[in-house]
């Protein structure tokens, strides 16, 4: 199964000894499981200069050949997004991830003029309660930003990060509830999660997430593969869904 | 053979999961698993006797496929904990001790040390809801008892520092990282390996709140060796229990 992975990273990581660091290096091991495309934030970006980040995360997807594709992450307290990030999309960036856990405990308003640039520019917008999953980071709950959802209706929203237990029918709820919101999978444990997102919502805004190179690839992938839904489902999910999101369907 | 060795039998409304022996068989049919070790979830949290009772009597149906734990509630370390052991070995020939660490309920007190004398001289290995910290201190109590770290840290009690656990089991021997666990982090099993070698690290599913095939794919898919996937899978396990010995 050729597959995109929509919650990709790129740059170094200070964690735990990761194997891989570089571009090059993501994309050795994106061939070795077959993703054929990653969007890609970059790990500096998250967590120290997101200028310097940004940079570094764009000129490696330029360099790659079409495998990465970039999203940028902008500090959600200073005043010029607009120009920021149309200068971003100008680059390539074809989105912009927030991480309210992670930066400063973002509050619901501080990620509005974040959302109207992006709406200006064309950018999709991923709203991320975890950053993987991973116990010693912190956790956003998604509900006290939704009424952006409603706010920005032509902003196409993913919703990253849901894990097992009320999180996943979390998701259920936000497909059912609002027609702009994706969903990606690179957190989703529970057992049959993926099966319980279709059957009850349907493919058509479920993206498949893996968190190269942070999580195991083999990990994201196997849960989609091994999910008790339709072969046209799995295929929508792993590619399609993301192609048609990001623009890359034509 | 591959032997899962954290798997969940009964109702939790915590956890939102409900499968019974035969849910969980097919399951582990499904993956290619040919024996799951059990804890039932109702003797954890709710009647001790009860649950073990139940899984006891799944023990007996399927004495090929299932292994049992006998489950005992913090609670209840001193409150017939010994007998509970002696007579589900005796009753049901369950083969290990599962206990479980809350963030208000530590597992280490003085009464678990005896649970685990027991669990040694009936060669039962423990599975243990733990911290990295709470495992260091077992096990330098009680060395001569197999304590296997369920989730190798990668919990929210342990805050999630399986770096912490594996510093843990360098020191201790006798500790043993189990996987199962809704992290899963690029790489971590291959510095586990190179930090404590493959023959102390226990594969585990945690069904069935977590998908099975992630966890299998979390060891299967890593950049080891075919012998040390044997290894996690099932050859430690079944060293422990003595399996054709």
């Amino acid at each position: 199964m050729r597959v995109w992975d929509v919650s990709g990273f790129v740059g170094a990581w200070g964690h735990w000894p990761l194997p891989q660091r570089t571009a090059a290096d993501i994309i050795a091991l994106m061939d070795t499981h077959n993703v054929e495309c990653a969007v890609v934030g970059s790990t500096r970006a998250l967590q120290t200069d997101w200028r310097v980040g940004n940079d570094e995360a764009l000129d490696a997807a330029a360099e790659s050949n079409g495998r990465l594709i970039p999203f940028v992450t902008v500090d959600s307290t200073q005043p010029d997004h607009a120009d920021l990030l149309a200068d971003y999309a100008a680059r390539g960036a074809k989105g912009v991830r927030c991480y309210p856990s992670m930066h400063y405990n973002t509050l619901p308003h501080q990620l509005e003029p974040v959302c109207a640039a992006a709406q200006d520019s064309g950018l999709v917008v991923t709203l991320a309660t975890r950053v993987i999953v991973d116990w010693s980071f912190p956790v956003a709950p998604v509900g006290p930003f939704e009424y952006l959802f409603n706010r920005f209706p032509d902003v196409q929203f993913v919703v990253h990060g849901l894990n097992y237990g009320a999180e996943a029918w979390d998701g259920i709820r936000l497909l059912d509830t609002y027609a702009n919101v994706w969903l990606e999978t690179s957190c989703l444990q529970g057992l049959g999660a993926i099966s319980q997102w279709v059957s009850a919502a349907g493919a058509d805004r479920v993206l498949l997430g893996v968190g190269i190179p942070l999580q195991y690839p083999a990990c994201g992938i196997a849960k989609l593969e091994k999910a008790k839904i339709a072969d046209s489902a799995k295929e929508a999910i792993a590619r399609l869904n993301a192609q048609r999101l990001l623009g890359e369907d034509s | 053979m591959i032997i899962d060795a954290h798997v969940h039998v009964g109702v939790s409304t915590a956890y939102n999961f409900a499968a019974t022996a035969d849910d969980l068989l097919r399951l582990a049919d499904e993956n290619g698993i040919d024996r799951i070790f059990v804890t039932d979830f109702t003797a954890l949290v709710h009647d001790m006797r009860e649950g073990n009772d139940t899984l006891g009597k799944a023990v007996r149906r399927h004495p090929d496929r299932i292994l049992g734990y006998v489950s005992i509630p913090t609670m209840n370390f001193d409150n017939g904990a010994l007998e509970e052991i002696d007579r589900c070995v005796h009753e049901y020939g369950m083969r290990g001790i599962k206990i479980y660490s809350y963030a208000m309920t530590p597992l280490v007190r003085p009464s678990v040390f005896p649970v685990m004398e027991r669990a040694a001289s009936h060669r039962m290995p423990i599975l243990a809801h733990s911290t990295a910290e709470e495992c260091e201190v077992m096990a330098a109590q009680v060395p001569e008892a197999f304590l296997m770290m369920a989730h190798s840290g990668n919990t929210a009690l342990a805050r999630g520092d399986w770096l912490r656990a594996v510093q843990a089991a360098e020191r201790h021997p006798s500790l043993l990282l189990e996987t199962a666990s809704s992290t899963v982090n690029n790489g971590s099993l291959e510095y586990t390996i190179e930090r404590i070698g493959a023959e102390r690290i226990i594969f585990g599913t945690d069904m069935p709140l977590l998908d099975v095939s992630v966890q299998m794919a979390r060891v299967s898919g890593a950049a080891i060796s075919q012998a040390d996937k044997d290894l996690i899978f099932g050859g430690n396990m079944a060293r422990l229990l003595a399996f054709g010995a």
